[in-house]
């Protein structure tokens, strides 16, 4: 009997063309929407057109459809802790957020519950079995590679999970989702956070969070200047337009600190930037490792890497000092292409 | 395949099929134009009023076709509160979306609507009905389709006639409890659908008491007494008055079926899993619809384990983008939100067959017991998941 498969469909490309491979392997899959966000403040995600592409690419392959309405799980577990990071000035990734509590977890543990094998997702990074591990790999395509939001998943959710895209290019995907006639393949991606309309990030939070403004003061004490909202900011942020930050040097400036007491925020230049560790808590592991442990670290969704020392679960050491990690971001740690954990920076 | 939710629509027969397909072949002409040809659709067209007039006992100008119960809700609904600028709007909080987001717009837009609660049976709380002003109209559906509650109609239309008001009954899924007539007897509007008795899906009927009562809200030509324009698509019309006249004359035969059907269904369901509740248990339901809540179990989770082994059922009203929220009609019996997450309607027609319906049962007690498993074993981090 083949396998049965979840696979989330978004109505974008990737998880099309997921559902498109899942079915040609021959696996018996079922094709499901999270309905997460919408209302009065829809910036397009989870809209009515989405559930109906995905639908209709189920129906082009064949497959059941079905809506699982995890709004009030997406609420709870991503946009409020969203919103209380901001309070907390701190930088938050909302994307990990959700596959932590929703994709790998909500809806992982029900498609488990229901007796599918699998979850599949259109996610560019790959599973693959090695040594009896199941190991998280960056995606064929290094510029759209997500390890990193997937750094979250565990060894028990990875050995139910598949990423069928994972091993083509996105150039790759498109081309298979226009020879097979799929509805998505030509379908802008969104890749903003997904509850806020593009260029929406301030009106979102300055609609739902009180924000400060505060003076900025540079490393020497001098006030040189006022700030519209500490939450607004980020470490490590130069703010070009606008209110400039602090040129007394003449040297470019950033934000190193935020201060949770009077909402002053402290700048200074690159070289005051750097750092050389990092601390980390909600910590987790796609796999067994042992400490210390030499690592890549990447601190974003994407971008390059850094060579640092994974000295035991709550702190990274880094080879050469280097910008600091915004508090609230997610640093995940690589051997070569295998993403083995994350933890979130705390300072 | 065991098919229990024929409260959402049901197949057409061989002989509803066949029937379509003769005038389609023969008497396709527009019914408004003025040859032979248009003449004979319109002979079509005006042999099914008759024949829905009769069963309904009005006369056949009372009878005014739609493409559908939806259609029809919307005319009587704008199209008394256009001519009736200061008319008050009784809804029950327990009305189909049809009724209810109308009414909600016209609220939106001004209007004043005065919203019926409903106790923890689904029953109308009839102290409401005493600000009725006379003008006002008043809408209340003859049988739930959610949770199958039966309006005691005789009543509520006293009220409202001795008050001088206007009475619209949504009467799509009354057939196993009212006889068209006797609901057309009491009302000033009366709203049928077709699909849900066996036609096929775009064609419903407004019997309206003065049809100078409500002016048109769409425009174009003058079919059916100027109240609803478009070209009159005979087929369906004949459909329609083809399956109300079967369905009425061998309706015995049909509730016999569904009362058994229902009756075999909760008693499957209640020994196989015995913690199950029947929505509104201790009110009047009608024999075709049962409601159930599951605790802790989500409806979505169990519709689709149901649709995977062939059984299809509903989690309530279905909704455009298939991602339903808690049931309003739920939350207005003071149900949790979690309970109205956790229900499923079942419903059967006169095709039911109530050996599968047993079948169905165990398939139920089957996928609640899986997913009480997964729950029991921490499996499961849903919200509303009860404390295991």
């Amino acid at each position: 009997m083949s396998k049965r498969v979840l696979i989330a469909m978004s109505g974008g490309v990737d998880s099309s063309v997921a559902a498109l491979l899942l079915v040609q392997q021959g696996y018996e899959v079922d094709g499901v929407t999270l309905k997460l966000w919408g209302g009065e403040t829809d910036s397009g995600c989870c809209s009515l057109s989405d559930v109906e592409d995905a639908r209709r690419v189920a129906g082009e392959l064949g497959i059941a459809h079905y809506v699982f309405n995890l709004g009030d799980e997406f609420t709870q577990h991503v946009v409020n802790p969203y919103l209380q990071a901001h309070e907390n000035l701190l930088t938050p990734n909302p994307c990990i957020e959700c596959n932590r509590h929703i994709k790998f977890a909500g809806l992982h543990d029900r498609a488990m519950a229901m007796g599918y094998d699998y979850v599949a997702t259109g996610h560019h990074a790959r599973v693959e079995k090695i040594d009896g591990i199941y190991r998280l790999l960056r995606g064929a395509d290094p510029a759209k590679d997500q390890s990193y939001v997937l750094s979250m998943v565990t060894q028990e959710v990875l050995s139910h999970t598949l990423l069928p895209v994972g091993s083509m290019t996105k150039a790759q995907v498109r081309e298979v989702a226009a020879e097979n006639g799929l509805r998505t393949a030509s379908k802008a991606e969104s890749m903003d956070v997904c509850f806020i309309k593009k260029h929406g990030r301030q009106e979102f939070l300055s609609e739902r969070i009180d924000l400060h403004p505060g003076k900025i003061i540079d490393m020497q004490g001098n006030l040189v200047g006022e700030h519209e909202g500490a939450e607004l900011l980020t470490i490590g942020q130069r703010r070009g337009a606008g209110n400039a930050i602090g040129s007394n040097a003449g040297e470019k400036q950033y934000v190193i600190e935020r201060n949770p007491d009077d909402y002053s925020i402290i700048v200074g230049t690159k070289d005051e930037l750097n750092v050389s560790q990092a601390n980390l808590n909600t910590v987790s592991f796609t796999r067994d490792i042992s400490f210390p442990c030499e690592v890549s670290v990447q601190p974003r969704a994407h971008g390059s890497v850094f060579e640092a020392t994974w000295e035991s679960p709550e702190l990274i050491t880094f080879k050469e000092p280097r910008t600091r990690i915004a508090p609230g971001q997610t640093a995940a740690c690589y051997l070569e292409d295998e993403c083995i954990g994350s933890g979130i920076v705390t300072s | 395949m065991i098919y229990l939710d024929a409260a959402v629509t049901q197949a057409t027969t061989p002989d509803v099929r066949e029937r379509m397909n003769q005038i389609l072949s023969q008497t396709w002409g527009n019914v408004s134009g003025g040859h032979a040809v248009s003449r004979e659709a319109k002979d079509v067209l005006e042999k099914a009023r008759e024949k829905v007039a009769s069963i309904c006992d009005v006369a056949p100008d009372k009878v005014v076709f739609t493409s559908g119960s939806t259609e029809a809700l919307n005319l009587v609904i704008q199209g008394y509160t256009n001519s009736h600028r200061d008319a008050k709007i009784f809804c029950s909080l327990t009305e189909h979306p049809a009724v209810y987001k109308t009414v909600k717009n016209l609220e939106e837009q001004g209007r004043v609507v005065v919203y019926i609660p409903v106790d923890n049976q689904g029953v109308l709380d009839e102290n409401f009905f005493e600000n009725i002003q006379p003008g006002d109209l008043v809408c209340v559906m003859a049988v739930n389709n959610e949770i199958g509650v039966i309006n005691d109609l005789s009543k509520i239309a006293e009220v409202v006639k001795s008050k001088g008001a206007k009475l619209l009954v949504d009467a799509v899924q009354s057939f196993y409890t009212f006889l068209p007539n006797e609901i057309t007897a009491l009302a000033d509007y009366i709203v049928f659908s077709g699909h849900k008795l066996g036609s096929p899906q775009g064609v419903g009927v407004l019997i309206i008491g003065d049809r100078k009562s409500i002016s048109p809200i769409n425009f174009g030509g003058s079919q059916e007494w100027e109240l609803r324009p478009g070209t009159t698509p005979a087929f369906l019309c004949d459909s329609f008055a083809y399956v109300l006249e079967r369905e009425v004359n061998s309706r015995q035969e049909a509730i016999n079926n569904v009362v058994k059907c229902k009756k075999e269904f909760i008693d499957g369901l209640k020994e196989l899993v015995p913690d199950c509740l029947i929505h509104a248990e201790n009110a009047p339901t009608s024999p075709h619809v049962v409601s159930v809540h599951f605790e802790g179990i989500e409806s979505q989770m169990m519709l689709t384990m149901l649709d995977s082994r062939g059984v299809y059922v509903s989690k309530g009203s279905a909704c455009a983008s298939g991602a339903s929220t808690a049931s309003r009609v739920l939350l207005s019996l003071g149900l949790e939100e979690e309970r109205a997450q956790s229900t499923l309607r079942f419903s059967f027609s006169r095709h039911t067959d109530v050996e599968e319906v047993r079948q169905a049962a165990e398939i139920v007690a089957d996928c609640v017991n899986q997913l009480t498993r997964a729950l029991l074993a921490g499996t499961m981090l849903a919200e509303g998941s009860p404390d295991v």
